[in-house]
This record gives C-alpha cells, structure tokens and sequence, in this order.
C-alpha cells in the first residue's frame, strides 16, 4: 500500500510536469482543490487544461470526474482551493466567464415541455454571442426534430441538443460530462468529428470526461486519471502510450523483474500481465524481453484492478 | 434574467390547459353554490402555485444545474422566481379587481369592501408565499410544499379553535375591528408583504449560495 502511494506521488510529480511542459498558460487552473463528503473527498488536487488541448478526464464510477468537473464550474463549493480562468478567479467575473464556456452534461437538461425553436430563443435571451445559424445547422445535422418536446426525445437525442446548443455561442472552452455514454457509435464518431473541428481553433479548448477510454483516445491530448478522488496520473496522451507497456510473462520469472519497473500486475491461471512503467529503459534493462502497446484503456484498467507491487 | 423569466413562461403555458379545466369546474361549481367569488379565489390561488409549479419542473429537470452554467448568477435565479411572484400577484391583482366590479355589477354588493377582501386574499397568499419560499430552496419543492401547507394550515386550524372557545364577546369585538379599520388593515397587510418580499429574497438568496447542485 505504502508502495502503491510512493507509485501514485511519483505520479503526481510527472502530472506537475506534464502541465508545467506545454509551455501554455491554462485557461482553466485548480489548485489545491478540496471537496469533502461524508465518505469521499476529492482532493488535494492541482489541475488544469492548457489553452488549445483537450483534455479527458478517466476513472470509475465515483472517481471524482463529476466533481471536479462540478468544482471547475462552481456548481459546488471546494473546501479549500481556488478554480481560476485565464488567470483570473471564476468568482471575480461569474458571468463572462460562463459566457465562454459550453457544458454538456450526462442526461436530461432542459425542461421537457420546451420545444427546440423555445429553447432557441431563451438561449438567445442568455448569451450575448448566440448565434442562430450556427445552432440551426447543428439542429439540421443532428436530425433534432423541432416540433416534438424534449420530453419526447431519446436519451441521444437530448445529448445531441445540448451539444448543439454548445457549440452555437462560440464558447471558447467545452465542458463535457459524460457527453457520449448515451450516443450510438455512429453518432459518437460525428461528435469526436464535431470536437476536433471545434479544435480547429487553437485558442479552444475542451475537458472531457468519458467513461470511454477509447473516445478520449482519439481526441485527447491529455489523460488525467482519478481515483478515489486522488488524481493519480496526468500526461500528455502520446507520452503515456508511449512510456507504458504490456510485458506478458510467466509467474515463475516474475521474481526475476525489479519491482521498480512494474505498475501493477494481473494474474491468470497461466501466466501474469504486468503494466511496465519506462518502456524504453526496461527494455534497455532486460533485452530479451518483449513488451507489448498498451491503449489507455489497458492503462486504466491495469491502475484499478492491477494488483501493485 | 429574461431568459429566466421566458423559461418560467414556457413552463407556465404547460399548465394553464389545467388552470383552465379547474377554472371551468370552479365556474360550474360557483354558479351551482350561487357562489361566484370561488371563481375568482380558485383563479388566484391557481395562479399564484405556478411559481411552485416551476420550481417543481426545475428541480425535475436538474435545469438549475445547467443554468448555472450559462451566464447567470445566483443571484438571477433567484430573482427570477420572485420576480414571477410579484409579476402575477400584479397581474392576479388587477385581474381580481376586473372580476369583482362585474360580479358586483351582476350580483351586488359593495364594490370597496369586496375589493379590500379579494386584496387581503392576495397579501395573505402573498405572505405564506414569501415565508415558504426559503423552505422551498432550503428543502427542495416535494419536502417544502409540506412546510407551505402548514403555513397555510396552522393559521387556519388556530382561527377555528379560537372561533370555537373564544367568547362571542370578544370574537365580535375583533370582527368589529377588522370591519372598521379593513382599509388600514389592508394597508398594513400590503407593507408587511413588500417588507416580506425583500426579506425573504434576502433569505432565499443566502441558502441558494451555500447550494450544490
């Protein structure tokens, strides 16, 4: 256990070195972030998006992600911390900061007996920069009919009204909880499209939270992973592909590897899986030994149900 | 803040076909009674349980979560409902004032005194109204509609043991003031609701802020 914290800070000393490396300026920091209830607290926690990235957020069911992605909008009042945009405290200017943010959350959001065309005219009684054409092409794009109530709509379909609406205020940074788990693949596919077209512009940028690794896979630029409301690792997607890996061998030679290099392991009748940490150095260290690609998926998975040595 | 308000419209228009049909029921109901006033009492009270209707369907569709997100503050939202509040109190008032001239055309009566007991309907609601709404926000609607019943409740449980044990002397002696001093009365009433709405919006506001949605 003592090991798996020692593993978890060294983590959290390559997520510091993660952020501070992109040489951007976040357009969304935390720092120190506390949030306590009754049998969970998120945090001490420091976090944040870099200006022009995307970044997803993963972790199991009451991990923490909706908290944090919560605490980020002042949905909840952090215990200790401070969640600032572009430099600046989100309390300070409430209102124009949201006016540049776009949120989807998982599930019903707008009131259900509201029709597409009445929400578009509250949305453009709400922010300054709506733009109708923009939400009419989404609203042609995404098949959303627009006599029915939302109430009549399915789970996909309100997913799809919310991100519709958005994306038509040129919101500079998405927030996104869980916006694809009611999507069909197809339609998740277009969305992915959607957020990376909305990357175009590099003064965008977008937090996602998913618990679809694979999803993230394809758009981010950073893996944050929480657990138990602990951020355990954050690093840019590619180097975290890159400097982990799958070393599949028998459980008589797993003695012969240093501890040191192992992540986690998980076992079978036969043989054991082992996350290795530093690809490039552990296979400097033992050359006759292959290891293989790991997703961020086989990453994720090997942290939670790993069994860490 | 008008996007708010247009919200509020939105989910008021999805109740007025009931207003209506109880209206309708109300009127059947009024002219079988010889009872015309229920007409206009059953509007008022229907009216003013629109802002908890909202309230409801805000709360049903976690809208108050997204709100916040959109460029509102607490404070807004806030606003929003008692601003709802005091706009059909206004609304319901004149439409009062409207039914009773020409239920007094058609049936008689005193159009003053009527008029000052339709207005004290309306501060009395106005009232019960303002005390509840922290409960409201504090508790959420379905556990604080309890608490807006027993405002409603307790008073009128007191007033009927105090008419079944106070002496006839002393409950004439009150109904003898409330008779000559009903225009003050009123008066009072009126300040005491707009002292009320403020306080209770100060109220409100200090439990929405501490909220998590």
């Amino acid at each position: 256990m003592r090991q798996e914290q020692g593993m978890i800070n060294d983590q959290k000393e390559m997520a510091g070195m993660g952020i501070g490396d992109t040489q951007r300026s976040g357009i969304l920091e935390m720092r120190g972030i506390v949030k306590r209830y009754h049998r969970f607290t998120l945090g001490p926690l420091d976090f944040a998006v870099p200006k022009g990235a995307v970044v997803g957020l993963v972790g199991e069911n009451g991990a923490g992600k909706t908290t944090l992605i919560k605490a980020a909008l002042g949905l909840i009042r952090v215990d200790e911390g401070t969640v600032s945009f572009e430099g600046e405290r989100v309390l300070d200017r409430e209102v124009a900061v949201k006016e540049r943010l776009g949120v989807v959350f998982e599930g019903s959001t707008f009131p259900e007996e509201l029709k597409v065309p009445e929400i578009e005219k509250l949305m453009k009684q709400a922010y300054r920069n709506w733009d109708r054409e923009q939400f009419d092409h989404y609203v042609g794009q995404f098949g959303l009919p627009e006599d029915k109530r939302v109430k009549e709509f399915s789970k996909g379909m309100r997913m799809k009204l919310s991100i519709a609406v958005a994306l038509s205020h040129h919101a500079e940074f998405l927030m996104l909880d869980e916006a694809t788990s009611g999507l069909d693949p197809v339609m998740r596919d277009e969305l992915l499209d959607i957020l990376l077209e909305f990357m175009q512009d590099e003064n965008h940028s977008i937090l996602i939270s998913s618990h679809i690794t694979g999803d993230l896979e394809k758009i981010a630029d950073y893996i944050a992973f929480l657990r138990q409301g602990e951020l355990v690792f954050y690093e840019n997607k590619d180097e975290l592909i890159y400097h982990h890996g799958i070393l599949k061998i028998s459980k008589k030679d797993l003695g012969q590897i240093d501890k040191a290099d192992i992540v986690s392991v998980r076992e079978n009748a036969y043989e054991c899986e082992c996350l290795i940490r530093n690809v490039g150095q552990f296979s400097r260290k033992y050359p006759q030994m292959t290891v293989d690609r790991a997703s961020v998926e086989d990453i994720v998975l090997f942290y939670v149900r790993g069994e860490h040595r | 803040m008008k996007a708010l308000m247009l919200k509020d419209l939105y989910c008021i228009r999805g109740f007025l076909k009931q207003v209506v049909v109880i209206e309708v029921f109300l009127m059947a109901m009024g002219m079988f009674m010889n009872n015309p006033s229920i007409i206009a009492f059953g509007l008022l009270f229907l009216s003013l349980s629109l802002v908890q209707a909202c309230m409801s369907v805000d709360e049903k569709n976690r809208w108050e979560r997204y709100a916040l997100t959109m460029p509102f503050r607490r404070k807004d939202m806030v606003a929003s409902k008692y601003l709802l509040l005091t706009a059909i109190s206004v609304l319901m008032g004149g439409l009062m004032l409207v039914l009773n001239t020409i239920l007094v055309m058609v049936h008689g009566g005193n159009l003053g005194t009527t008029t000052a007991s339709y207005l004290a309907v309306i501060v009395v609601y106005l009232i019960v109204y303002e005390i509840s709404l922290p409960f409201l926000y504090k508790m959420g609607v379905e556990r604080g509609r309890y608490v807006m019943m027993g405002i409603f409740v307790v008073p009128v449980i007191c007033a009927a043991i105090a008419a079944e044990y106070l002496p006839q002397s002393i409950l004439q002696s009150l109904a003898a003031v409330v008779n000559e001093q009903i225009f003050v009365m009123l008066g009072a009433g009126i300040a005491a609701a707009v002292l009320g709405m403020w306080l209770s919006y100060r109220v409100s506001l200090a439990i929405y802020r501490k909220k998590e949605f």
